[in-house]
């Protein structure tokens, strides 16, 4: 065992490796980020301009930036009412509801999870093709009309289709979450309230869901998280058009970065970025210490 | 074992794994990374393989690392390589913008001097205009690509029509293609990718505006107040959009991808596809076995009296890392792709269209029937339609891109999107 008098040096000497670490892969990065965003130029390596906050400035009159910002806040509304929502129907109907196979339905909902996003934009990118897609068929045997363009080509269905596959991506995690807190709500509760006369969907407002209030929580800002963080799917399915109605902040920040020669201003959006990300991580923290 | 035994076996293992070194390293081997764009056809696969094999036999002691890339993933990460350690030394890069910005960053080797007893053997000096920035030369043309209308022989032949040769006879065709068969269009458009219906925008707004006036615009020397307001332009963008509501296209244009294009046009979806001289081989082997003949884009009927005899297309050649540290080797490798034996191997077997056409009588038996045609075909137009993605600021052409989707949906007008392109065209002079 250390001694008292030694055990800072020896915690330094543990925590060294992980600095290291951190330091090199996350906080250099980091002051990186910031001190480019202040420098306008045009390729990797190629020379800088110092501009000041011009790169900062240029975000308010930017068309495609507010439009990145407001998708990603649709992403994450929809996204909270479709996989938390669902996640949670799913998981009630596993908890009380389905007597036989729960496994098998857990494991068939819980599946997609496990496929990487980009296999699941290309699958869906070809179901719902206009063309090929055999949804468009399917579609067309129940007499729904499907948009010539196809969902994803249409620019007012676009985001929506894209939310949508990718709530069938993590609607299976959000169950497993929620299902785990529902089982660990006492089976005692549940049968005081029906000597009470309280079942079904009442037990479920009244018991299960304050029950379950912080892994709701936490499925809700895991959710948010992931929708701002959102860059794969839409890279993959839509490549945020048509036009930008798809685009994400960081499918604009790659873009910018990449393809415009705008290394600064990826860098400057990179920086209002971490922020937003800043706020949420705060808000969660506060919530689970709550 | 004692201690000193045990040192003794270690400085012995030591001076074996020396000698052996020494023994297998008779001279000093050397790598030569070579980046290209990825092809899935066998013939253009077999030609790089012959190409490596005769530049290592030539080159004892060097290998060819040679790494392709898909071209979205080639444009996103060259710069960021070429800036890294990991670089290339040898890298393909379309002779235009793209190759110009590398140089401007000095990411690319400085050619001037290297090319007398190379490349300029079997080039003239006009040549490497595609490639030069300021006077200096940084890159090294080695083919050219055209894109053509391929269209449906057989589909044509069948109903007794003929392909249209200017816009109004286009325009009518949409509706007899429609008319036969409601399912076939008379063209087909993926557009999700973005980078065919700028193609379509480049030779159309060509056609109006010209490639000069266009260049000007393109490389923001034209004055400020005058930068892509040629009516022209939104003349190009309202001729897509007609087309998109005549029923010219087939379903989904926007969420459509290049590549399914072409095979809803193999696979009788539409008549006709947009698509350059790479195009042949991949419909050959998605099954159209030669079924179709090349056309010209349609003329375009309300602009008579506009120089339309141009085609699309742009030379295509190869840059030096300026990090290598193999540049003589590298441009020896350049250099290797000018001489005419593989300049007309190229040819034959990877349809690239040769600069040094020395040795391509040669051959001629063995060149793909549709290539034969565009060789044939091409000195007749007096040059090249600019392509606007690889000739533009990367940022206006994005706008470009996405308000071509826009136009094509309705959602914007072409007022609007080159409104929105001349005031970006500005901001962007005036930070240069």
């Amino acid at each position: 065992m250390f001694s008292k008098g030694r055990e800072p040096v020896s915690a330094l000497l543990l925590l060294f490796p992980m600095l290291v670490l951190l330091g090199g892969f996350i906080f250099l990065p980091l002051g990186q980020v910031f001190v480019w965003s202040l420098f306008q130029q045009e390729v990797f390596g190629g020379p800088q301009r110092f501009i000041g906050l011009a790169n900062f400035a240029e975000m308010g009159s930017d068309r495609v930036f507010w439009q990145a910002l407001v998708n990603n806040m649709i992403f994450a509304v929809l996204s909270i009412v479709l996989q938390v929502g669902m996640g949670l129907v799913l998981a009630a109907l596993l908890d009380h509801g389905v007597r036989r196979f729960r496994v098998v339905y857990r494991t068939i909902i819980f599946a997609p999870i496990v496929v990487s996003t980009a296999a699941i934009g290309l699958l869906w990118g070809l179901m719902l093709d206009p063309n090929i897609g055999p949804i468009t068929d399917w579609m067309s045997l129940f007499g729904v009309p499907m948009p010539r363009n196809g969902i994803l080509g249409e620019p007012d269905l676009a985001l929506v289709g894209t939310i949508f596959v990718g709530a069938w991506q993590y609607t299976g995690f959000m169950m497993v979450i929620l299902l785990a807190g529902m089982q660990s709500i006492p089976e005692e509760l549940y049968e005081a309230a029906r000597m009470d006369g309280c079942k079904g969907i009442r037990a479920f407002i009244n018991i299960t869901l304050p029950s379950i209030r912080n892994v709701i929580v936490t499925c809700v800002l895991l959710t948010v998280i992931g929708a701002f963080k959102v860059f794969d799917l839409v890279y993959v399915l839509t490549n945020g058009g048509p036009g930008t109605a798809t685009e994400v902040l960081a499918s604009y920040i790659f873009r910018n970065a990449f393809e415009f020669s705008n290394i600064g201003y990826a860098n400057a959006m990179s920086v209002v970025f971490l922020g937003i990300a800043l706020i949420f991580g705060v808000i969660q923290h506060r919530m689970i210490r709550k | 074992m004692p201690a000193q035994s045990t040192g003794s076996l270690i400085k012995g293992l030591g001076a074996l794994a020396v000698a052996a070194a020494l023994s297998t390293a008779p001279v000093a081997a050397q790598e030569l990374k070579v980046w290209e764009l990825s092809s899935t056809s066998e013939g253009v696969n077999q030609n790089w393989d012959e190409v490596i094999a005769q530049f290592e036999e030539e080159h004892p002691g060097v290998t060819v690392k040679f790494e392709t890339f898909d071209g979205e993933s080639y444009k996103k990460g060259l710069a960021v390589a070429l800036a890294s350690n990991n670089g290339p030394d040898v890298f393909f890069n379309w002779g235009s913008e793209d190759s110009a910005s590398v140089a401007r960053n000095g990411l690319a080797a400085d050619l001037t001097d290297m090319g007398e007893d190379r490349w300029l053997r079997h080039i003239g000096e006009g040549m490497l205009g595609p490639f030069s920035v300021n006077g200096r030369v940084y890159g090294v043309p080695t083919h050219s690509i055209a894109v053509y209308m391929y269209y449906d022989t057989a589909f044509y032949e069948e109903h007794g029509l003929e392909f249209p040769k200017n816009t109004d006879d286009m325009f009518k065709m949409c509706k007899t293609v429609r008319e036969i068969d409601p399912d076939v269009a008379f063209t087909v458009l993926g557009n999700k990718d973005q980078w065919r219906g700028i193609h379509y925008v480049s030779m159309l707004t060509s056609q109006y505006v010209g490639p000069e006036a266009m260049l000007a615009d393109m490389r923001l020397q034209a004055p400020e107040d005058e930068l892509f307001t040629d009516p022209g332009y939104v003349k190009a963008l309202e001729l897509i959009a007609r087309m998109e509501n005549e029923g010219c296209f087939q379903s989904g244009v926007n969420a459509t991808t290049a590549d399914m294009s072409d095979v809803v046009f193999t696979t009788g979806g539409g008549t006709s596809d947009y698509c350059g001289t790479w195009c042949a081989s991949s419909f050959d082997s998605q099954g159209m076995e030669g079924g179709y003949s090349i056309a010209p884009f349609p003329a375009i009927s309300d602009a008579p009296e506009a120089n339309q005899n141009y085609i699309l297309g742009l030379t295509e050649g190869f840059q030096i890392s300026a990090k290598s540290e193999h540049k003589e080797l590298a441009a020896d490798f350049v250099a290797l792709l000018l001489t005419p034996e593989v300049q007309a191997q190229r040819l034959v077997k990877a349809a690239r269209i040769p600069l040094n056409g020395e040795n391509v009588s040669k051959y001629a038996d063995q060149v793909h029937p549709t290539i034969q045609e565009v060789v044939a075909d091409l000195p007749n137009y007096d040059g090249f339609a600019p392509i606007l993605d690889v000739d533009l600021h990367g940022k206006l052409v994005d706008i470009y891109k996405r308000g071509i989707q826009d136009v094509i949906d309705g959602r914007t007008s072409p007022e609007d999107l080159m409104a929105q392109i001349h005031d970006e065209a500005v901001k962007i002079k005036a930070s240069m």
